[in-house]
């Protein structure tokens, strides 16, 4: 009986195979988007792992200095004192593709049991020391390493990016003296002297964590997971769809089982384990795509983190049997998704339900009004997640809410837009158009919401881009005001830059800092000199009056939006900074793309609080600047590579920029284009069952060409009416990233600007899918043989 | 002459010989012919290439002097959109459109002008004034195929083709559809030519044609 009835069931699909690919297709798209964002993230997760592993020694402690460099004799005092510490340089070196983190350790005080003295240890301690010493890095990062002209070994259990040697090594590759930070070893003497005593201005530092990187990319990975998941509910439309579709089909051999003696358990219990095998190969085809995906994106996401974060990623992947089975599962669970509605309808039909196919493409006047409450109640889900949450999650619950309410309504304004349209028009193919196009309404619902989603996220994710593109250029161009930046090496070279300008009478911007702790979290402190140009050109967002000309008197400070919104700071607040003082601050400013906390302090003010200052960056104001440049290497000895001018450095922080952005790009284009699937899916599914609606208009006198110019413009009608329906929905979508999601993921608040130009690229690329995904059904009938239509006057459908 | 057939063959793919053999017929306006013939005898066949919705292997048909099997595709919709008004047995009703507008779709298609009481005078004829307002599925089967007589009609065409017009109707409503047919058709002065398997409703018409083996005859 159970095999009887099973073949009866998949017999269904022997006939009609291409509603058996779109199905396992559908899946597919969907599981292979959701599992290929998964794979990123975990790759991106291992990653920093391995990184703060390698880093922190194994999670030990560092004592660190607030100019971040710690001279020998200093760790020489230590040693004496009693202090049993490592000293360890930890810098960034040009390497092929960017730069590589070079990690110079003692192997004779490192920790053994530590990550570190994991790398470095009995086996290769005589390769790695010595004037020719050989760096170690794993293969991926080892064939970036072809400019370092030193031997490299291949020790695979490193993070990416990532080159430990020995610390002279370290120090003849970067020409520094003195080391970054001490590893604090694990068994220190119980009576030593106190650190300050010993060392005073130096701090002990808790270890970097996976965590403190994870929680920095956090965000991030949220957003890739959103998009996955965003994808993953427009693949489900399909699958919904054609699920949806062979349930109806099969309404006739349902009947007939039952009446034949299938109870409607076993009927129930087949359909779920023909769905379970459909599920389970689609879901392999799914992970294999997706592995592709996540391959192909896998070097535009380490470059976003890069970018973003520093964090570094390696740029391939290894995957997990739990990815594997993770994939497998959502597979599953999405079918059971899009499938739940059409068992439950199949378990409570009784025997004698009517054979005849109700029709599947209809839908009630009370199925619509259902899905308009459900649309409030997502809604109002979406409002009450904006007032009463907070957080990113209550972000992304509101942004869920929002699109989930927008697609609901999208059939009943669709349905409303089409009326209206109706009135524009007569004639007897106009009146039918109109009045088709609205019955067309419930059957393309599915794919016509996919296409809605894929649309506002495309237009609100661009949008974003686009603001965060030009606010991010006009901040450039405001706050990059020197001409040439230049990064001496030591405290001579300073003076002689210093004495240099100051014979050609240019102006000179110190860019001096300290790294420092305000209100308990990192963050930079930043000295400007009194000069006009910062107040002409340094965009403020909320400021005091005078806020320039109070700075210059040095009662005060300027924050970043990051800091100001983080200690919920505003202009006139006092601002506690290290070393037990207080400032007002005076204003708070925008700071793309920064994680830290800021404070900008008069220059005067910050020589006089620190002496610890990194006081080798300066910036310059001339004509010239490329003739600065030559003079200062010509002249001073200046290396090319210390000296930037301002057109290269927005260059190369727009390509940073633009990198960052490309794998939004990419899913965007993959999400549109399984939007595109959607329709073509369902516009074939839909042609076989409109027959017998064409045949009789072809019969009394409307061409087959004719026919399929009108499906083609009902397609192109739709897909422009969807996508000016997406349009407020994209901006809505917009609006939540910029001024909720942004601001609770990164702390500053973007302004929101439109771009019209890129709408009506994306209207005509909607327009253009729309099209080629109905090109083919309109080619088909077109060419579908006159016998096919006359069998619709001679069989009842 | 409103219908000229002279010779048509038509051949069926894996049959062992052609469903309509050389069959010639002749219809005058206003004249009735009712086509009888086993099922699968090729009435509809013959009806539907009579109408240009399927071409014929050999042969020719004229309506009104115009050699339908000369013509393209775009000419013989125009043809059937101005001249003739066919009625099925499905009765294959536009879903989408009410019965009013139905009724003068395919006037509207024929660019005939109508007048404007034109739809209430043919729908009181047929007995579904009070149904103008509705969509096809509202309406019972014989009122379904009221509509598609007076779709058929409203253009006033010189052919009316009808294919088991009464054939999903029962037998007392599927007289008071054929006596509609009937009359309206000879208000307007059609031929009619319909294909039928009913014996009662074949005798009411002038000509019987029986085919059979692929021939016509009286």
């Amino acid at each position: 009986m159970t095999g009887a009835v099973l073949s009866a069931l998949l017999s269904h699909w022997r006939r009609r195979p291409f509603q058996l690919v779109t199905l396992i297709l559908g899946l597919a798209l969907a599981t292979a988007l959701w599992s290929g964002v998964q794979a990123i993230n975990a790759e991106a997760r291992k990653s920093y792992g391995a990184a703060a592993d390698t880093l922190n020694g194994g999670g030990l402690r560092n004592i660190v200095a607030p100019n971040g460099r710690i001279s020998h004799e200093t760790f020489v005092a230590l040693r004496r004192a009693g202090w049993l510490v490592s000293p360890v340089i930890d810098d960034w070196i040009p390497a092929e593709r960017g730069r590589v983190r070079l990690l110079g350790i003692d192997p004779f005080t490192a920790p053994d049991d530590s990550a570190i003295g994991a790398v470095v240890g009995p086996d290769n301690i005589t390769e790695v020391t010595g004037e020719a010493g050989a760096v170690l890095a794993n293969s991926v990062t080892a064939e970036r390493l072809t400019a370092l002209r030193r031997p490299v070994q291949i020790a695979d259990g490193l993070a990416p990016g990532m080159v430990v040697t020995d610390i002279t090594v370290a120090q003849n590759i970067t020409l520094e003296t003195g080391y970054t930070r001490l590893i604090l070893l694990p068994d220190q003497p119980l009576i030593q002297p106190e650190l300050q005593t010993v060392a005073p201005g130096l701090t002990i530092e808790e270890p970097e964590t996976a965590e403190d990187l994870g929680r920095l990319t956090d965000s991030f990975h949220l957003n890739l997971t959103a998009f996955g998941l965003l994808s993953f509910a427009v693949g489900l439309f399909i699958v919904n769809g054609a699920v949806g579709l062979a349930f109806e089909q099969r309404r006739p051999m349902f009947r007939t089982l039952r009446a034949l003696g299938a109870t409607s358990r076993r009927l129930v219990a087949l359909l779920v384990l023909e769905l379970l095998i459909f599920a389970l190969v689609a879901g392999a085809l799914g992970i294999v795509l997706g592995y592709l995906i996540a391959s192909l994106l896998i070097p535009d996401v380490a470059a976003t983190l890069r970018g973003l974060y520093g964090a570094t990623v390696e740029g391939a992947l290894t995957l997990s049997p739990v990815w594997w089975l993770s994939g497998l599962a959502i597979a599953v669970a999405g079918t059971a998704l899009a499938a739940v509605s059409g068992l439950i309808q199949v378990a409570r039909m009784p025997p004698l339900a009517p054979a005849k196919p109700r029709a599947w493409a209809m839908v009630s006047a009370g199925t619509m009004r259902v899905q308009l409450g459900l649309a409030v109640l997502a809604f109002s889900a979406a409002m009450a997640a904006m007032s009463i949450g907070g957080g990113l999650l209550g972000g992304f619950v509101l942004l869920g809410g929002f699109l989930i309410a927008a697609a609901l309504v999208l059939p009943s304004l669709l349905g409303l837009s089409l009326s209206l349209l109706s009135r524009v028009g007569r004639g007897p193919l106009a009146d039918w158009f109109w009045a088709d196009t609205r019955q067309q309404l419930p059957g393309l619902s599915l794919a016509l919401m996919a296409l809605l989603l894929a649309l506002a996220a495309n237009i609100g994710v661009g949008t974003m881009v686009s603001s965060f593109r030009a606010t991010f250029t006009g901040w450039l161009d405001q706050r990059l005001v020197s001409d040439l930046y230049v990064t001496v090496e030591d405290a001579e070279e300073s003076s002689l830059l210093l004495g240099f300008l100051d014979e050609r009478e240019l102006d000179v911007l110190p860019i001096w800092h300290r790294d420092g702790e305000v209100l308990g979290a990192p963050a930079e402190i930043y000295g400007v000199v009194d000069h006009p140009v910062y107040s002409e050109n340094w965009p403020l967002l909320d400021a005091l009056p005078d806020t320039w000309a109070r700075l210059a008197t040095g009662d005060g400070a300027l924050v970043n939006e990051q800091l100001a919104r983080r200690e919920g700071l505003s202009p006139g607040d006092p601002l506690p900074l290290p070393g037990g003082w207080e400032a007002e601050v005076l204003g708070i400013y925008g700071d793309y793309g920064n994680p830290l906390g800021q404070v900008v302090l008069p220059l005067d003010t910050l020589v006089t609080r620190y002496d610890d200052l990194d006081r080798s960056d300066f910036g310059v104001l001339t004509d010239n600047p490329d003739a600065l440049r030559a003079a200062l290497t010509a002249e001073l000895g200046i290396a090319e590579d210390r000296m930037i001018d301002q057109t290269a450095l927005k260059a190369f922080s727009m390509q940073v920029f633009e990198r960052t952005f490309a794998v939004t790009g990419a899913l965007n284009i993959l999400t549109l284009s399984v939007a595109g699937l959607a329709i073509l899916t369902s516009l074939l599914t839909l042609s076989a069952m409109r027959l017998p609606q064409l045949a009789p208009v072809w019969a009394i006198g409307v061409t087959r060409r004719q026919l399929a110019g009108i499906e083609l413009l009902r397609a192109l009608l739709l897909a422009a009416l969807t996508f000016v329906l997406a349009l407020p929905v994209g901006l809505g979508l917009a609006w939540v990233l910029l001024a909720v999601i942004n601001v609770e993921a990164f702390g500053w608040r973007l302004p929101m600007f439109l771009f019209p130009k890129d709408w009506l690229w994306l209207g005509l690329l909607s327009l253009a899918a729309a099209g080629i995904a109905s090109l083919w059904p309109a080619r088909q009938l077109a060419k579908r043989p006159p016998a096919d239509l006359i069998r619709v006057f001679a069989h009842e459908r | 002459m409103t219908l000229r057939a002279s010779d048509v063959t038509k051949r069926f793919p894996g049959m062992d010989r052609p469903v309509l053999d050389h069959v010639s017929l002749a219809l005058d306006a206003g004249e009735t012919v009712a086509l009888t013939g086993e099922s699968g005898s090729g009435k509809s066949t013959l009806l539907h290439i009579v109408a240009g919705l399927e071409p014929a292997d050999g042969g020719s048909i004229e309506i009104e002097g115009a050699a339908i099997d000369a013509m393209k595709d775009p000419e013989r919709a125009t043809l059937r959109r101005a001249k003739l008004g066919i009625v099925f047995q499905q009765f294959n009703l536009i879903p989408s459109l009410t019965v009013a507008k139905n009724l003068r779709f395919q006037a509207d298609l024929a660019g005939v002008a109508l007048q404007s009481d034109d739809i209430n005078i043919l729908a009181e004829a047929l007995g579904i004034i009070d149904q103008l307002g509705k969509y096809p599925e509202e309406l019972s089967g014989g009122q379904q195929q009221r509509v598609a007589i007076g779709r058929a009609l409203m253009h006033k065409p010189k052919l009316v083709l009808a294919d088991e017009p009464t054939g999903n109707l029962d037998e007392t409503t599927s007289d008071a559809v054929f006596d509609l047919l009937l009359a309206e058709t000879a208000k307007t002065g059609a031929a009619l030519m319909l294909v039928t398997h009913s014996e009662k409703l074949a005798a009411r018409a002038d000509r019987r044609l029986r085919l059979s083996h692929g021939q016509v005859a009286e």
